[in-house]
């Protein structure tokens, strides 16, 4: 980004301006404060929701972009026949200091979700076309993403280039200056947001940029965790050296409850259902869904072509790391948010198991 | 298709058939024709159907269309939406998503060579799109051999189809059930125990097989023994599935995708995947 697009936000300002998104129905999402010192992404109905200083929480902003329980469409059966609710128009989102490791995984989701040839003369049979729903969500977002000046005590995004700062994918990033944010534009979207509301963003001061480069050297030193070197144990998976003993020594310490892929922000699993909502009406709907469930895969007949546990572990971090799904999307499937550390009660959280796999080959089958 | 990928068409049961006590073939068509218009499926490809309040399922469709917007395919109760199509009677509204998937004709040309089909049990309905095809370009194809396995002689779909192309001279089939009853005269046991009985140019050979993983798996070992060249063993691969478009990771095997990457694979495309294909 050129200097002039550089913008100084005094922190006073922040609750009018957010007060006024409110106030004018666009939809503000930020990290809340929850009930026991914890946080989480949520929608604010006021700007007093908003969590102080925080480390990221188990629910991210994953939520607002793919949504827990989602509404596909609603159907209604009449005398002269069913008919199919079609996508009402919603407001802007504001996200709000959204991390960099969210923002990276919101980025990855482009990726997949946004992927697809638009329809039209183009489109060929077996091709993936964009998901609607997901697309709806992003188009009407702004992302003012916040870079972390210390990282948090789970954290490993200098792992997988996802933070603690953003080089780009965000459409604004804020720079925690004390009494001030440095601002930076990162979008067309976000230059737009700020022509918005000019009154609020001033020029960046002398210094401020500079002051943002040492902070994020500074953030840098500040990783307690930053043992999730990919590149080894990928190609310890890509070349074959992680034998069913190795898998079965991880679901070994696995319970099976699915939190791992709760927590992450780069897991995009859906089961798809209907609800019934009345005699005549009901809506299909999508919602989290996980791999690590038996029946995930389990076929009419009772074939499970994942039956075991060691093969669902395999799994998921075979999509995460894999050189195969490399080809198909250049980004590995972790953002080192450090959600999984946190959540699994096994202790085979992401960083751990690929400092596993790191030391193993196959001599040493078993971690 | 439909631009927006989960928003099925609202369509028409025409006919229903009944092929075994729980399994039955349904026409259905399209009802607005500017969406009947953009629905042209090729041999192999699926529809999701949706039977509103009970869900989703992938169908392999049956037919080479006649015209845009019509389908066949053929179903056996036997969970949740399955069981709410058996409820169903002609002139009752279902959804439609598709055609999805890719097609056989994607694979191998089969143009000049022999064909062997190979189905098992409810594996039949989507080869049969296939057979079609190849009887529709019959004079471009050599020999051609079905065979086809079921549980029992009951279970066997499509018997007045079945008994049509035994009479055919330009068509051999063979049938085979793993059990059989008072009235049955001909094989038993399973498909791949007909194959020493085939007199196979193995070099010059295109297989389609479509069956239960089990059927798939042994199928493959024998033509593997048998000397077939991986690229002219074409299988399709039925997952469970859930969105059938590429998005809900279901399907996954690998890293493919089998709704929008298959689910026609040849052998050498699911040989070496991370996870068992079968
Ligand atoms: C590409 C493709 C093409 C297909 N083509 C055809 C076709 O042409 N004709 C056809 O009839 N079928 C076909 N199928 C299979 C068909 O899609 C399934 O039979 C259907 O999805 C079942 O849906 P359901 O809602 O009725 O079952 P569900 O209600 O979803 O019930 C099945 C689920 O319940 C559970 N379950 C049920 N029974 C058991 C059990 N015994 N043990 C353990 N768990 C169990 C499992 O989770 C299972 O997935 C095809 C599948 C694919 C992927
Ligand atoms: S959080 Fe841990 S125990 Fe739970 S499913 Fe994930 S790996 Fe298994
Ligand atoms: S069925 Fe949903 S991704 Fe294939």
């Amino acid at each position: 980004m050129s200097q002039n697009k550089n913008y100084s936000l005094a922190k006073s300002k922040v609750p009018e301006l957010l007060t006024r998104l409110i106030k004018k129905g666009d939809e503000v999402w930020g990290p809340m404060a929850g009930e026991n010192g914890d946080n989480f992404f949520g929608q604010l109905s006021s700007e007093k929701e908003l969590a102080g200083d925080y480390i990221n929480g188990y629910l991210g902003a994953k939520r607002f972009v793919f949504p827990q329980i989602e509404e596909m469409f609603n159907y209604k059966k009449s005398k002269s026949g069913l008919e199919l609710s079609q996508p009402v128009e919603m407001p802007r989102a504001v996200i709000w200091g959204i991390r960099s490791c969210d923002m990276s995984a919101v980025n990855y989701f482009d990726s997949f979700f946004g992927k697809g040839t638009k329809s039209g003369p183009d489109w060929k049979s077996g091709d993936p076309l964009p998901d609607p729903l997901y697309e709806a969500r992003r188009n009407r977002a702004v992302f003012i993403t916040i870079g972390c000046n210390v990282a948090g005590p789970k954290c490993f995004c200098v792992c997988t280039d996802s933070g603690p700062f953003l080089a780009q994918g965000f459409d604004i990033q804020l720079t925690d200056l004390g009494d001030r944010y440095f601002v930076e534009v990162g979008s067309p979207k976000g230059e737009e947001f700020i022509n918005e509301f000019k009154e609020y963003f001033t020029p960046a001061q002398e210094g401020d940029q500079h002051a943002r480069r040492t902070l994020e050297n500074e953030s840098e030193k500040t990783f307690q965790q930053p043992i999730s070197f990919f590149a080894k144990a990928m190609r310890r998976m890509d070349q074959g050296h992680l034998k069913p003993e190795f898998w079965q020594k991880v679901a070994d310490y696995c319970i099976g409850c699915g939190g791992c892929i709760y927590v992450c922000p780069m897991c995009s699993c859906f089961d798809v259902d209907d609800k019934a909502l009345g005699e005549n009406e009901g809506m299909r709907y999508r919602s989290w869904d996980t791999c690590d469930f038996a029946g995930f895969t389990r076929e009419v007949s009772g074939h499970n072509p994942r039956a075991t546990r060691a093969d669902r572990r395999k799994r998921w971090f075979y999509h995460k790391v894999s050189m195969d799904y490399l080809e198909k999307n250049p980004v590995i499937g972790c953002v080192g948010c450090g959600r999984c550390v946190i959540a699994c009660p096994g202790g085979i959280d992401m960083p751990t198991v690929i400092r596993w796999m790191r030391k193993t080959d196959s001599e040493n089958p078993k971690p | 298709m439909n631009p927006n990928i989960y928003l099925p068409y609202i369509s028409e049961i025409t006919d229903i058939k009944q092929e075994t006590p729980d399994t039955r073939t349904y026409d259905v068509r399209i009802k607005k024709k500017d969406q009947a218009k953009l629905f042209v499926s090729r041999p192999g490809q699926f529809v999701e159907a949706s039977v509103f309040g009970a869900g989703e399922a992938p169908f392999g469709l049956t037919t080479s269309p006649k015209e845009p917007g019509v389908m066949t395919f053929t179903v056996r109760a036997c969970g949740r939406v399955t069981n709410a199509l058996a409820e169903l009677k002609t002139g009752d509204e279902i959804g439609i998503k598709g055609p999805l998937g890719n097609s056989f004709l994607d694979k191998i040309d089969s143009k000049g060579r022999d064909v062997l089909v190979i189905g098992g049990g409810i594996g039949l309905p989507p080869l049969r799109s296939m057979i079609d095809h190849i009887f529709n370009h019959r004079s471009d194809h050599r020999d051609f051999t079905i065979l086809y396995g079921a549980r029992t002689p009951a279970d066997r779909v499509y018997k007045y189809q079945l008994s049509e192309w035994e009479k055919k001279t330009d068509l051999k089939l063979v049938q085979t059930v793993d059990v059989a009853d008072k009235e049955w005269t001909g094989n038993v046991g399973v498909v791949t125990t007909l194959f020493p009985k085939l007199k196979l140019d193995i070099p010059n050979t295109v297989v389609y097989t479509c069956g239960p993983p089990i059927m798939i798996k042994f199928v493959i070992i024998e033509l593997l023994k048998l000397g077939l060249p991986e690229k002219q063993i074409v299988s399709t691969l039925e997952r469970y599935m859930k969105c059938g478009v590429g998005k809900c990771g279901h399907c996954c095997i690998g890293n493919k995708y089998v709704c929008t990457e298959g689910p026609v694979f040849d052998y050498t495309e699911i040989k070496g995947l991370a996870e068992e294909a079968f």
